[in-house]
């Protein structure tokens, strides 16, 4: 029988699963994937953790009790620390395993590897090689598997670029249908947050589908090619943390360069999320000066969904007085 | 004329002070922390951004309607979200209206160079040898005393008289401008200390060690002045944060970063920004030395500090240490801070008697 990885649907799940789910499968595993976030998990989640520890943390944390049940072999939590020079992300992905090892008393192996791809020559491979080495796997096999899952992780980011979510963009990569329509009503709204807290309809209380339902066009910061955000969010001082900086850098590019592309900017972010927590501040002070209304909505897990959809349905009935096509 | 200013964080206004006016310009001191800094902070902050964030804000606004105009502030390269205070903080005031020029000093050593230029008017090795020796020297003359307060309070012969000495050397040492008088103003006080110190409160030794975020744990209005408190409960007093003890380690001058490291290793594998990584190795290392109990402080979401907490109860379950970890926020109050304090000294304490009682 193959033996079997456990992946949390949360977090880096959203950024880099097609790049794992080849790799592992290439070596000869079998993945196990939890389910969608639903409310057992949430509750989970927040009876382990520190009341202070962000959203999607807890959401984390409730996912992998999803999967200890499901007798794994193996748990995929890696540390992620930088994703090059002069940058690096929050304090809790850095610590995750170690928090993970205190928190639950039954974890399965973990397969824990450093994602630090400041240290020397083409990181990525030797961290493969690494992960490869643990499971027993030959060199030829891990290096085969690393170069099939890099590619596949292209195909994934480009699909994204040209307008789709990462969920869209993993159903397109499977070859099954979208079941959205995009017609739209020429609003243009730009959703920025991370895509760990967006396309998590629990979290997120289902915010895109809710615009789109209401044919809006919806954008997201994967649709702006990593270069532009990058350069846009120097409109502030460099950012060290690289996943807000792209969130700031799409805020920015539609403030600074684009302006006339969306009718407003939503800004979604988690209960506790300390990078967040400025990144907001910063375009709410830097959109005063500019005409566009942006809206800024914090979810925690008490957040109700009615509260949220007036705010949304308030939200777009400005906008469209604005550009009058009410 | 450029008029200075800085935040405060505990006492560091005495070298800081002395360091400016020695390089020979103004400083425009903030008024001291207070209820007025902390309100005037929450109303210009972000909700969710750290305690120190606001309360540096505060200090700023008090300081620039004083008179200042030109703000020095530290930077960083994250994770910890200090690094980034000084942008969001020059957004809001520029938003306020205020006008000044803000300084961040980041680890970055041919830019700071540039800004010293252009701060100070050149670049003259002598002054700047002898502006840091002098403010080196205050720093290091108010940490040792600040030890040794530390470890006396338990033992004071009148209730609170440890803390009143500790607040007159500080005042005394503020107006004291050559090194020699600096030496012989804290040999005075050790010698008074001394004087002062009796038997323990308690009848016996209760150790304490104080790990967490570093403004939190040397500012003591923030922290409600948690080590005052703590020694009143008779409590004897370690913690490893002290401004001359991050500059060593800022420096890299001493071995503490490798044996933090090492003690944290099979509890937390990574630095995780601030003092994390110091707040779980030091915990370890004070179990070691068979101290009787652990307290994190750190403000409300303190990301660095939330990471340590969840990771603290399994530290202390295996190494046997109680821990009580204290959050911070613009709200907490006196009495629920004393009511949690006493629970735990006596709990401590009882546990410690009983011990006396089994073994003899």
């Amino acid at each position: 029988m193959l033996k079997t990885i456990g992946i949390p649907r949360a977090l880096l799940y959203y950024y880099y699963y097609p790049c794992w789910d080849t790799f592992f499968s290439e070596l000869g595993f079998k993945i196990i994937l939890s389910p969608q976030t639903n409310q057992t998990i949430l509750n989970n989640g927040i009876k382990r953790a520190v009341d202070d520890l962000c959203l999607p943390f807890k959401v984390y944390f409730g996912h992998v009790e999803q999967l200890i049940k499901k007798e794994i072999d193996y748990l995929f939590v890696p540390r992620l620390i930088s994703l090059g020079t002069k940058n690096n992300v929050c304090p809790k992905f850095m610590g995750l395993p170690d928090m993970l090892r205190s928190v639950f008393d039954d974890l399965p192996e973990l397969l824990a590897p450093d994602i630090d791809l400041r240290k020397g020559f083409f990181p990525k491979r030797r961290i493969a090689h690494i992960i490869g080495a643990k499971l027993n796997r030959g060199f030829f096999d891990i290096e085969f598997a690393f170069r099939k899952a890099v590619k596949k992780q292209k195909i994934f980011e480009k699909i994204e670029s040209e307008g789709f979510t990462p969920n869209e963009s993993m159903k397109i990569l499977d070859g099954k249908e979208l079941e959205i329509s995009r017609q739209n009503e020429g609003l243009n709204i730009a959703v920025l947050g991370h895509a760990y807290i967006l396309e998590d309809e629990e979290q997120s209380m289902g915010i895109i589908k809710f615009l789109r339902k209401r044919r809006i066009n919806v954008k997201t910061l994967e649709m702006i090619d990593m270069e532009t955000r990058e350069k846009s969010s120097l409109y502030s001082k460099k950012l060290f943390w690289i996943f807000n900086r792209q969130v700031m850098g799409a805020a920015y590019y539609y403030l600074f360069k684009a302006i006339d592309k969306v009718d407003g900017i939503i800004q979604v972010t988690a209960f506790g999320c300390g990078p967040d927590s400025f990144i907001n501040e910063l375009v709410e002070l830097k959109g005063k000066s500019k005409n566009i209304s942006i809206l800024s909505i914090n979810l925690d897990e008490h957040s109700g969904e009615g509260g949220l959809h007036t705010r949304l349905e308030a939200f777009i009935d400005l906008l469209k007085r604005k550009k009058q096509i009410l | 004329m450029k008029k200075i200013t800085f935040p405060h964080m505990g006492n560091l206004k005495v070298p800081a002070k002395a360091f400016f006016q020695e390089m020979g310009l103004e400083v425009v001191l903030p008024p001291q922390n207070s209820k007025k800094t902390i309100e005037l902070g929450m109303k210009y902050s972000p909700e969710f951004a750290c305690l120190p964030l606001k309360l540096n804000l505060g200090n700023f606004i008090e300081a620039l309607d004083k008179g200042a105009n030109t703000i020095i502030m530290g930077g960083g390269v994250g994770p910890c979200r200090f690094g980034y205070y000084g942008e969001v903080q020059k957004e809001i005031l520029n938003d306020l209206g205020y006008e000044f020029e803000m300084y961040v000093i980041d680890p970055e050593f041919g830019e700071n160079i540039k800004k010293y230029k252009k701060l100070f008017g050149g670049f003259i090795i002598k002054r700047l040898f002898n502006a840091s020796r002098l403010a080196w020297n205050k720093i290091l003359a108010i940490d040792k005393i600040h030890k040794l307060i530390l470890k006396a309070m338990a033992r004071e012969k009148e209730k609170g008289k440890m803390d009143k000495i500790y607040k007159k050397f500080i005042a005394q040492l503020d107006y004291i401008n050559s090194i020699k008088k600096i030496k012989k103003l804290t040999s005075d006080y050790e010698k008074i200390i001394k004087a002062n110190t009796g038997d323990l409160k308690l009848g016996h030794e209760i150790k304490i060690g104080i790990v967490g975020e570093i403004y939190m744990v040397i500012e003591h209005f923030t922290n409600l002045e948690i080590e005052k408190k703590l020694g009143e409960l008779g409590a004897v007093i370690d913690k490893k944060i002290y401004i001359s003890t991050w500059i060593h380690d800022f420096l890299n001058l001493d071995g503490e970063r490798k044996k933090i490291e090492k003690a944290a290793r099979p509890y937390l594998n990574s630095f995780v920004g601030g003092h994390g990584l110091d707040t779980i190795g030091n915990t370890v290392r004070y179990a070691e030395k068979s101290y009787d109990g652990v307290i994190q402080i750190a403000p409300f979401t303190c990301m660095p500090e939330i990471v340590a907490q969840t990771i603290l109860p399994e530290v202390s379950k295996k190494m046997g240490i109680p821990v009580l970890s204290l959050i911070f926020d613009e709200h907490s109050g006196e009495t629920g801070l004393i009511t949690r304090l006493e629970a735990f000294i006596d709990l401590i304490s009882r546990k410690k008697r009983e011990g006396l009682v089994y073994n003899g």
